[in-house]
């Protein structure tokens, strides 16, 4: 008996799936495109293939824009701000599913209300509030601001995780003499591994993505991260599309870098639950 | 190593559920005291509050000569064995066992030497370097035993360690316990619900039920002289036959048969002279109903029908009705409630029904009839005697 599974029918449903499939690289492919022509080009017949490729776009946004230095703030602002929100997300949320009582559920119920409140609405306090400071256009004001907005999320993903977690492995360490903090940080911490994953990735690609915040908070500054450094080409008259999707894609790459090089443990990270 | 004291130790919780009521228990040095009975009987929450994990509500609970009601887990220098093991999963079978020995800011030289020791102890040195989730059952109970003994604590508590492990590793690890326990002679408090383990571990078993401590003392002085209804009934397996009788004229009636009671029987226990023409719960132990081929021609007969026998060498279980009535207490249907909901079922059949089965324990050798009527020599000098409203023993 022959087992030939792999049948019409399946190379069609696989075709077809890679057709739209396909479909999704076809925005990649403009962007591409675009960042390869000259400025000419890119205007004239922004859709077709690159009569020459000119790499040059690449170094003039890197330099005109200054995409090295954005690329350093990024790397910052997106670092702090996801490194604060998993070590505070983190011990909030152990504190909030492990003690019980109402001064918990309250502190809870307000941390889901700021998901649901949109931080759009206080912007112009928060501003007012943050010059006062001295917190605008600097690096400290700006992890500070994204680190509040998250908060709530993480808290909310972090204390889902918690209150899942066998408390026996607390017990056993307090038990084996380990102080609470200690008791956090080798036991607790490390088991919360998967949903600290799902923290990093989905905090991190929205602030180093973010344009709104970077532009209001830091634009006219040498704090500038990428999405506001790709804007430096956009004029009120003329835009320079090569110029700008050369930086989107310099903006993209460390992402993308990440992503590959971090497969497998991302993958891990939001599959995996608690292995005894 | 403490001795640990429970006096009027109580445990209330916020809905007012009382899970141990006024226990009052003392433990010596080094002893291995097992706290046995069926869920929800409070034997846990004694453990729990020993190590410190359940807040005490009342009573005084020591270490030594310490009062540690209000001492948190970390200062009573305790190691407790959970029933899941609770490794952590995210270190090695090493980090594991030396965490203990970490928490106390012990030198790296030191722990690695304790550690080893441990590991070699427990035959583990060539599994340090493993994730518990890649060690079998019994190995992950050996890393747990070792996170225990290796800093050498006050007090070993072990909350059903075996459940989790198949029968015969389970016999195996108990022998391992208790061989381990011995020479650290460390005292040793051990939950289970498992009366067979409760039997052959303890120097003293404790059984309790409901909260409330029923009967402490060596495993032999449970089997043998137990103080009420729930222990006869909870300790021994197969456990005691219990049937509904009466005292008349110096024979025990069970249904229309009577069985004399010597006179020696008599006046030892005189605690049955109130019970005259009274009913009374009769208890007799499987291996009190003697093959009457063999039998000393004095012992009364009590005729049954034997129903299904059970060869389990070098015994044979021989299960018949005797036509009596059923002892059905509250404290029955609890026990068996925790075997399972069919066993309270064919309790209460029994009741309607009228007859008891009982099971007696031969030799395998002993010939029996598979089926029919059979009549077995019961060692009257060796039946127990309760009161049927209070349940306590009759002596």
């Amino acid at each position: 008996m022959g087992l030939s599974r792999y049948t019409r029918r399946t190379f069609f449903r696989e075709l077809t799936l890679l057709v739209i499939a396909a479909i999704w690289w076809v925005p990649f492919y403009f962007l591409v495109i675009v960042s390869l022509k000259p400025d000419l080009e890119a205007l004239q017949s922004p859709l077709s293939f690159p009569q020459e490729v000119d790499l040059g776009n690449f170094s003039t946004a890197w330099h005109d824009a200054a995409l090295g230095r954005s690329l350093v703030n990024s790397l910052v602002i997106t670092g702090g701000s996801v490194l604060a929100l998993i070590a505070i997300g983190s011990i909030c949320a152990y504190t909030i599913a492990r003690r019980p009582g109402r001064m918990s559920t309250a502190l809870y119920l307000l941390f889901v209300l700021g998901i649901i409140l949109p931080f759009q609405l206080g912007l112009v306090p928060t501003y007012a509030v943050m010059r006062h400071l001295g917190l605008v256009g600097s690096y400290l004001g700006i992890i500070l601001l994204y680190t509040g907005i998250w908060m709530p999320f993480s808290v909310f993903l972090y204390t889902g995780f918690v209150r899942a977690l066998p408390k026996e492995y607390e017990e056993a360490s307090v038990v084996d003499g380990a102080s609470t903090m200690r008791t956090f940080r080798r036991v607790v911490f490390p088991l919360l591994r998967p949903v600290t994953g799902t923290v990093a990735i989905f905090t991190g690609l929205i602030i180093w993505n973010d344009f709104f915040l970077s532009l209001i908070f830091l634009n006219g500054t040498d704090k500038t991260p990428l999405p506001v450094a790709v804007y430096t080409f956009v004029g009120a008259f003329a835009s320079r599309w090569n110029l700008i999707f050369a930086a989107v894609i310099v903006s993209l790459a460390p992402v993308l870098i990440f992503f590959l090089v971090a497969q497998r443990q991302l993958i891990r990270g939001f599959t995996g639950g608690i292995k005894t | 190593m403490a001795s640990v004291t429970f006096s009027d130790v109580q445990k209330t919780y916020p809905d007012g559920t009382r899970a141990v009521i006024d226990l009052n228990l003392e433990i010596d040095d080094g002893e291995f005291v097992v706290f046995v009975g069926p869920s929800g009987c409070g034997k846990t929450t004694s453990l729990r509050m020993v190590a410190g994990l359940e807040d005490i509500t009342g009573g005084e609970l020591r270490i030594g000569d310490d009062v540690v009601n209000d001492l948190a887990p970390q200062q009573r220098d305790i190691a407790m064995v959970f029933q899941n093991y609770a490794l952590y999963p995210h270190m090695s079978v090493f980090d594991n066992i030396a965490y203990p020995l970490e928490s106390q800011g012990m030198k790296k030289p030191d722990i690695k030497d304790r550690v080893s020791r441990t590991a070699e102890m427990l035959g583990l040195t060539e599994h340090l370097k493993r994730r518990p989730r890649n060690l079998s059952g019994g190995q992950r109970q050996r890393v747990a035993m070792g996170r225990a003994i290796v800093r050498q604590p006050q007090v070993f508590l072990m909350d059903e360690p075996l459940s989790n492990l198949d029968a015969k590793l389970r016999v195996q690890m108990r022998a391992e316990i208790t061989r381990l326990q011995e020479q650290l002679g460390v005292t040793t408090i051990f939950v289970t619900h498992d009366q067979v383990e409760a039997m052959t571990m303890g120097d003293r078993i404790v059984v309790m039920r409901k909260g409330v401590l029923q009967q402490q003392g060596p495993p032999e002085l449970l089997y043998d002289r137990p103080a009420n209804l729930f222990v006869a009934e909870f300790i021994g397996s197969p456990a005691m036959n219990l049937f509904r009788g009466r005292l008349d004229d110096g024979a025990i009636v069970l249904g229309d048969q009577r069985l004399p009671l010597p006179q020696r029987v008599l006046d030892e226990r005189s605690g049955l002279a109130a019970y005259r023409g009274r009913e009374l719960a009769v208890g007799i132990r499987p291996e009190h109903l003697v093959a009457s081929a063999t039998a000393n021609g004095d012992l009364p007969r009590l005729a049954a029908d034997v129903r299904f026998t059970e060869l389990l060498p070098p015994e044979r279980l021989v299960y018949a009705t005797v036509q009596a009535p059923p002892v059905v207490t509250d404290d029955l249907l609890e026990i068996a409630k925790d075997v399972d909901a069919a066993a309270v079922e064919r309790l209460e059949e029994l009741e309607e029904e009228q007859f008891v089965l009982a099971c007696a324990r031969f030799d395998s050798s002993e010939v029996t009839p598979d089926r029919g009527t059979y009549e077995f020599a019961v060692r009257v000098d060796r039946v127990h005697f309760f009161d049927l409203s209070t349940g306590a023993a009759v002596r």
